[in-house]
């Protein structure tokens, strides 16, 4: 199963460090596999908020993956935590859209964007090269 | 803006700045000619002086030869002369070369250099006469000492006048004293005196005459220069008018041009605006809307008023509450910095929301509006959003539209996919028994009724015939004619929940009616055209002598009305009566499966004796087996766990025997090893359902509550699914068999069994009745 596997060195390659947030392992893997972005580097992974937030505090990931229906701690008080450690963490928010209201309540919380959950490994690269141009300038 | 960048203002401030630069020169050289004015009039005045002062010389020299005549003291008629020859000659040299030169008051006079050639010429003469002049001056002046013999007598004191000018008139010549000597010395000065004021007599006035003339001509230059100046004054003030003028032209062109193009500008944003088809407006951060906007907004929102109005208030009354807080959440995420606009379209609330319009001619309209916010950013940072609002509700209907064909076309490839799974002699006997339910609840429909006990009575009457439909579909597994007899179902039972009852509360049932025949139609249709389908497979198998196709065979085989069809493939031998039997058996195994899979539950049916059932009893035996299997595998057949656990076999027994008894007619046993009849759960569900008080229920013995199963209304199963727990099931049996004439028995021990015994008389008073 998932462990916060947060390694404590920095990454000397210049890479973002990534981490991924979701209770299933086939959508963590799935993510893993299917990232296409050079600038990204996966450094933890996490089945629930309460393991991304003490990963997180380890070594805080540059980029965050976040669903919002999760055991533990869900994806709207863990992105409020994330955000209080590293006020400028990039967090997607990956969830079925079942309720926008609750997609919009992470957001509220400090995640930067959206996407829906089933997606493909195409929209997931749009959406994170996306959630990077958008940190990079603010246009 | 930086302090240089003046934008639009450029051209004005450079023309205003040369306009200045112009008017600066022009005032330069004004200034600069009216100084040269001053000099030349210095200049005249100078030499109106002079012109006295080649006189001056003269006069001195012609009273230093009177004192010496007179034997005088000549001293100061020497020096006199000195003076007046230096100050003529500074002047004379003055004028050649220009310069600065003190005049007699001891002024600093700034001389303009003669330099016309006219000038020059006279100059050069008025020198050279001067210069022979001075030639006969310089000896006297060289003269020191006295000119008389030293034995004369002290000479009488000069007098007091020494002006050169009235020397001559003023010194009254002393008489000559016979005593006057002069010296050797004093002799050679009277000669060179005599030889000096021979000469100045004719060329002093030539020299003053030279000097007028000179006068005349600085005065002539001087007008001349006034003059320039007054055209050069003339010439700058008409040029700056010029000037000014073309500024002014040249801005007025632009001015109006610029004019002109801005109202270009506006109008074609009005033009744009008007036209439009999208509602364009911008949201403010108090989300207020921006005064300009499309004139599409005022159909879109059905409102001509938009002054003054915020967002939250556009929407409040045409979307739910909540939808509204939603929204407004929304919209001030995108106020926010950190949300990425981009990645967050997907969540927009309002991307298809239902609206409702109140109509003026009472209730509501629905429409479907499509909300796209942009943030528009103005130097740097986020000033408004941009709202698009485009009304969709052609497309959303559209897009209904084609999802609910698509779910027909997929709700008829599974009806086709069914079909082909279905024995064809049980489909058949379902497509007729089906068809003649439906008729009769036609003609329940039909009958006159006018008391609400008659209304009561069509409605069961109906009831029971689409129950029965409904039961087979589903044992056949033939959801959509299910689905359809279900919904029929939930008609009749808001029917049967009102109060009172009217006539034209039956008008619904018959659209319900006629969408069941024409489905039943359609499966007939689709049967007809699967029969085609294999006529022309046999018929190509025929003539190319191919083997194969036996599913297709098979599946026709019993229900194959065509004559040709028949003539190729010789259908198995089943009798009218044995063949539908058959089906029957078949169509129970599927029930029985698919009912227990549904419920997660295994169960073994077995059949005995259904070959058996007379022609007569066909129908009856089909509907009471139908239901009591169903309610056996629902209600009595516990779960596997369950079973286990109170060592049983997993899987349930389930029996269904028919058994003919001679002339005492026939025997129908249903029975299963389950958890049997649950007494306090039936009292209970009756005194919910209504049927019995919580005090009559105290009072039933096991029998009289076992009997409760058949009142109408009653049913054990929590939720009413198209499986079982609609409570007209073991009414219907109850009904079915009192209508043949026969009796329902039942025998049931707890955790042990169920079972069903049904006796139908013998089968001519089955036909009477």
């Amino acid at each position: 199963m998932a462990s916060a596997n947060a390694k404590a060195e920095p990454l000397t390659n210049g890479k973002l460090k990534l981490m991924i947030c979701d209770d299933s392992n086939i959508i963590r893997r799935k993510i893993e596999r299917e990232l296409q972005i050079e600038r990204l580097q996966v450094i933890a992974t996490a089945a629930n908020g309460k393991q991304a937030v003490e990963a997180f505090r380890k070594e805080p990931a540059d980029v965050v993956t976040m669903d919002i229906t999760m055991p533990e701690m869900d994806g709207i008080e863990c992105v409020e935590n994330l955000v209080k450690i590293k006020p400028d963490v990039l967090i997607l928010v990956i969830s079925a859209l079942s309720d926008k209201a609750t997609a919009i309540e992470a957001l509220k919380k400090g995640a930067n964007g959206f996407l829906c959950k089933p997606f493909t490994d195409r929209q997931l690269t749009e959406a994170l090269e996306e959630l990077l141009r958008g940190a990079g300038n603010d246009d | 803006m930086g302090i240089l960048d003046l934008g639009r203002y450029k051209g004005i401030v450079f023309a205003i700045t040369g306009f200045l630069v112009f008017m600066a020169i022009i005032m330069a050289v004004n200034h600069g000619k009216a100084g040269q004015f001053s000099d030349n009039v210095a200049g005249v005045r100078f030499l109106e002086n002079r012109a006295q002062q080649p006189h001056a010389v003269y006069d001195a020299g012609l009273q230093l030869a009177q004192r010496l005549e007179n034997g005088e003291k000549i001293d100061d008629a020497l020096e006199a002369l000195r003076k007046a020859t230096n100050t003529f000659e500074t002047s004379l040299s003055g004028l050649a070369n220009g310069g600065m030169i003190s005049d007699s008051t001891g002024d600093i006079v700034v001389l303009p250099a003669m330099t016309t050639k006219e000038a020059v010429v006279q100059l050069r003469e008025g020198s050279k006469l001067w210069d022979s002049y001075r030639v006969k001056i310089d000896p006297v002046l060289r003269f020191s000492g006295s000119p008389y013999v030293a034995t004369q007598p002290a000479p009488a004191p000069a007098p007091a006048a020494t002006n050169g000018k009235n020397a001559a008139a003023v010194a009254a010549p002393a008489p000559a004293a016979p005593t006057v000597q002069l010296s050797p010395r004093g002799r050679r000065l009277q000669a060179a005196l005599n030889d000096l004021n021979q000469f100045g007599a004719a060329a002093h006035g030539q020299l003053g005459k030279l000097l007028l003339d000179m006068s005349a001509r600085v005065e002539a230059d001087s007008r001349k220069q006034t003059d320039t100046l007054r055209y050069i004054q003339i010439g700058g003030m008409v040029a700056a008018l010029l000037l000014l003028g073309a500024i002014f032209l040249f801005f007025a062109r632009n001015l109006r041009k610029e004019e002109a193009s801005s109202n270009r500008q506006r109008k074609e944003t009005q033009d744009i605006l008007r036209t439009v088809n999208e509602g364009l407006f911008l949201l403010d951060k108090d989300l207020k809307l921006g005064s300009e906007r499309s004139m599409a907004l005022n159909a879109i929102f059905r409102r001509e008023d938009f002054l003054d109005l915020t967002f939250d208030k556009l929407l409040k009354d045409i979307v739910p509450e909540k939808t509204l807080r939603t929204a407004m959440d929304y919209v001030a995420l995108l106020w926010g910095e950190r949300v990425n606009e981009k990645l967050v379209k997907t969540i927009n609330p309002l991307n298809e929301v239902e609206v409702h319009f109140d109509n003026p001619a009472g209730g509501f309209d629905t429409h479907f509006l499509e909300f796209d916010f942009n943030r528009v950013k103005s130097e740097g940072s986020l000033s408004h959003l941009l709202v698009t609002v485009n009304d969709v509700t052609k497309r959303v209907m559209l897009s209904r539209e084609l999802q609910e064909s698509q779910e027909k076309a997929q709700a008829q490839l599974d009806l086709l996919l069914r079909i082909l799974h279905v024995e064809p002699d049980s489909l058949t006997s379902f497509l007729t028994d089906a068809d003649v339910s439906l008729k009769m609840v036609n003609s329940i429909l039909k009958e006159p009724a006018r008391e609400e006990s008659a209304f009561r009575a069509k409605i069961d009457g109906i009831y029971r015939q689409v129950h029965a439909v409904k039961g087979e579909a589903a044992a056949l597994g033939l959801k959509t004619v299910e689905q359809r007899a279900h919904a029929f179902e939930e008609s009749l039972n808001d029917l049967k929940g009102r109060p009172s009852l009217s006539g034209s509360d039956f008008l619904p049932l018959v659209v319900k009616l006629d969408d069941l025949f024409n489905h039943l139609a359609q499966v007939r249709e689709m049967l007809s055209r699967l029969v085609d389908l294999h006529h022309a497979i046999a018929t190509r198998r025929t003539a190319g002598g191919e083997v194969g196709a036996e599913k297709v065979d098979q599946w026709l085989a019993g229900q194959d009305q065509t004559q040709i069809t028949k003539a190729i493939i010789a259908p198995p031998d089943l009798g009218e009566t044995t063949g539908a039997i058959g089906g029957l058996e078949r169509t129970l195994e599927d029930l029985a499966a698919r009912v227990a899979s549904s419920q997660a539950k295994q169960v073994n049916l077995r059949c005995a004796g259904l070959d058996g059932v007379p022609e007569a009893y066909r129908r009856a035996v089909k509907d009471i087996t139908i239901q009591l299997v169903r309610n056996a595998v629902v209600h009595g057949i516990e779960e596997p766990s369950e079973r286990t656990k109170v060592n049983k076999a997993a899987a349930g027994a389930l029996a269904v025997e028919f058994t003919p008894r001679g002339t005492d007619g026939y025997e129908l046993i249903v029975q299963d090893d389950g958890r049997g009849l649950q007494l306090e759960r039936i009292k209970e569900v009756a005194v919910e359902r209504g049927l019995i008080t919580p005090a009559q229920a105290a009072m039933l013995d096991p029998r009289q509550t076992m009997a409760l199963i058949f009142r109408p209304g009653f049913s054990t199963a929590d939720r009413v699914t198209t499986d079982a727990g609609r409570g007209a099931g073991m009414d219907l049996v109850r009904i079915l068999v009192a209508e043949l004439g026969g009796r329902v028995g039942l025998a049931s021990a707890g955790g042990k069994f169920s079972k069903f015994k049904i006796w139908l008389p013998a089968t001519q008073s089955a036909v009477a009745a």
